[in-house]
């Protein structure tokens, strides 16, 4: 196939005005010219905004009357009971709709969930998510606490809620860490929109942001990364308090960490593997000159 | 303009009528029928103003575009619109009138017309959204959620296509 690569840009208004005199020239352009011009007026129905209006709004009536239809009861008995019954099955049905369905993953594990859409969550240690179960294929709405990788099914909304932030996407495969003193979102194929407060940030692939201590959201650029290292059991940390690196440390090894003589507030930049004790309680300590020790469920930091 | 509330009726007018166009041409380059890209149009309307409060309004467009977007991709899979268009009346549409120009000219665009017509729905649609609606391959990646790789292949197709077909009919 040939070269289109300055007709692309030709089209797309990129050329500067060198460019595109070099381009007027060109055998394409004048094969293109007509094509390219004459294009514009290709007879496209358009709708009259006004009567395209009145019927937007007749419909809207329409559908409106259709629900408000209001039979009216006699005040004999066999109505009664027909109300209780329309009744009960009513609050079932509230009962059923309103049922929360919640999916976690436990201290030292990783565990992966299809979602009634078919999107796919992956939770790391220690992280939960609440949906409703029925509503959720209409309303993909879910509450995250913790560290989850998703891959969403193209389609509506998708909304994820955090104590700190929302994330709103369309269908896209991205990464949401929300824990107590990190919050952090990565984004691997697609688009993400992440509120804070009030401000928001569109994410694509290779784009991330971290919250900072004094709260302001930072953004992270890995254009390289294709999913999150904990998939493959490897914790990652880029400035983050160490306070947070001996709490991902906890969850993944289900260890009490006492770390009351050290300095936990500087930031560390590295990781650990999820899966090996030893050399992981060695990666996080030797750097910053920490002196470990074991004892049963618990490790003694010291100086 | 920039709306506040959506759920209020006035400027859920403006809004409509500023988009109204935008949405039914990026159905019906999809679609050719345009009672059935017209329903759509309505129906994604219907699902903005019964969620007029629920979605962020600085994304208003771009979730109609993609409520209007899967509304088609539904009706296609069952390959049925549910008809309730009962307006008949005859000012509905604006035909674009041919501008009187010369009679090669109208050949020319009658063959393009032809050859746009026998494109793959695919790179037809990419093609008109960056001609028509003078779109930019970026904008249109967004607006099919598709790479923006796919977008340039599909218009490169197209561009292929319509050529060989011109020079055909010469």
């Amino acid at each position: 196939m040939e070269d289109f690569k300055n007709i692309l840009k030709w089209l797309n208004n990129e050329m500067t005005d060198e460019e595109l005199a070099a381009f007027r020239k060109t055998d394409d352009y004048k094969l293109y010219k007509n094509i390219a011009e004459e294009a514009k007026n290709i007879n496209l129905t358009s709708v009259n905004e006004t009567v395209a209006l009145q019927d937007f709004k007749s419909r809207i009536a329409n559908r409106t009357k259709k629900k408000s239809k209001v039979i009216s009861f006699g005040r004999n008995f066999a109505f009664k009971i027909a109300a209780s019954i329309a009744l009960l099955v009513g609050l079932t049905y509230f009962l059923f709709n309103f049922s929360q369905e919640t999916l976690k993953a436990d201290f030292a594990e990783n565990k992966s969930f299809v979602l009634p859409d078919e999107s796919s969550v992956t939770l790391n240690a220690v992280s939960q998510i609440t949906f409703s179960k029925s509503s959720f294929k209409k309303n993909r709405q879910l509450k995250l606490d913790g560290e989850a990788y998703f891959s969403v099914k193209k389609g509506s909304a998708f909304n994820v809620e955090t104590e700190q932030g929302n994330i709103a996407v369309l269908g896209t495969e991205f990464n949401v860490k929300s824990r107590e003193n990190s919050f952090k979102v990565f984004c691997y194929e697609g688009s993400v929109a992440v509120s804070h407060h009030n401000t928001e940030i569109i994410l694509t692939k290779g784009e991330g942001v971290q919250l900072t201590k004094n709260n302001q959201l930072v953004k992270l650029l890995n254009p390289k990364s294709s999913a999150p290292l904990w998939l493959n059991n490897e914790s990652e940390f880029t400035e983050e308090p160490y306070t947070e690196v001996l709490a991902e440390f906890e969850r993944q090894f289900k260890m009490k960490i006492i770390s009351k003589s050290v300095n936990t507030k500087v930031l560390f930049t590295g990781g650990f593997n999820n899966k090996d004790m030893n050399s992981a309680i060695k990666s996080i300590t030797l750097p910053l000159n920490i002196n470990y020790r074991i004892k049963d469920n618990e490790i003694i930091l010291s100086k | 303009m920039n709306f506040t509330d959506l759920c209020d009726e006035k400027q859920f007018d403006i809004f409509y009528k500023q988009e109204v166009n935008h949405v039914f041409r990026f159905i019906l380059v999809k679609n050719k029928n345009k009672d059935e890209a017209f329903d759509i149009v309505q129906e994604a309307f219907i699902k903005i103003w019964e969620n007029c409060n629920k979605f962020d309004l600085l994304k208003a467009k771009s979730y109609l575009f993609s409520v209007a977007k899967n509304l088609f991709l539904n009706a296609k899979k069952h390959e049925k619109v549910v008809r309730n268009f009962e307006n008949n009346s005859t000012n509905l549409y604006i035909e674009t009138e041919t501008p009187e120009s010369a009679l090669r000219e109208k050949e020319f665009k009658h063959k393009l017309e032809k050859a746009i017509g026998n494109l793959t729905d695919s790179s037809r649609e990419v093609f008109l959204l960056n001609r028509i609606e003078g779109k930019k391959y970026k904008e249109i990646a967004e607006l099919l959620g598709i790479s923006l790789k796919a977008v340039e292949k599909r218009m490169s197709k197209a561009l292929l296509a319509l050529r060989t077909q011109i020079e055909e009919f010469n």
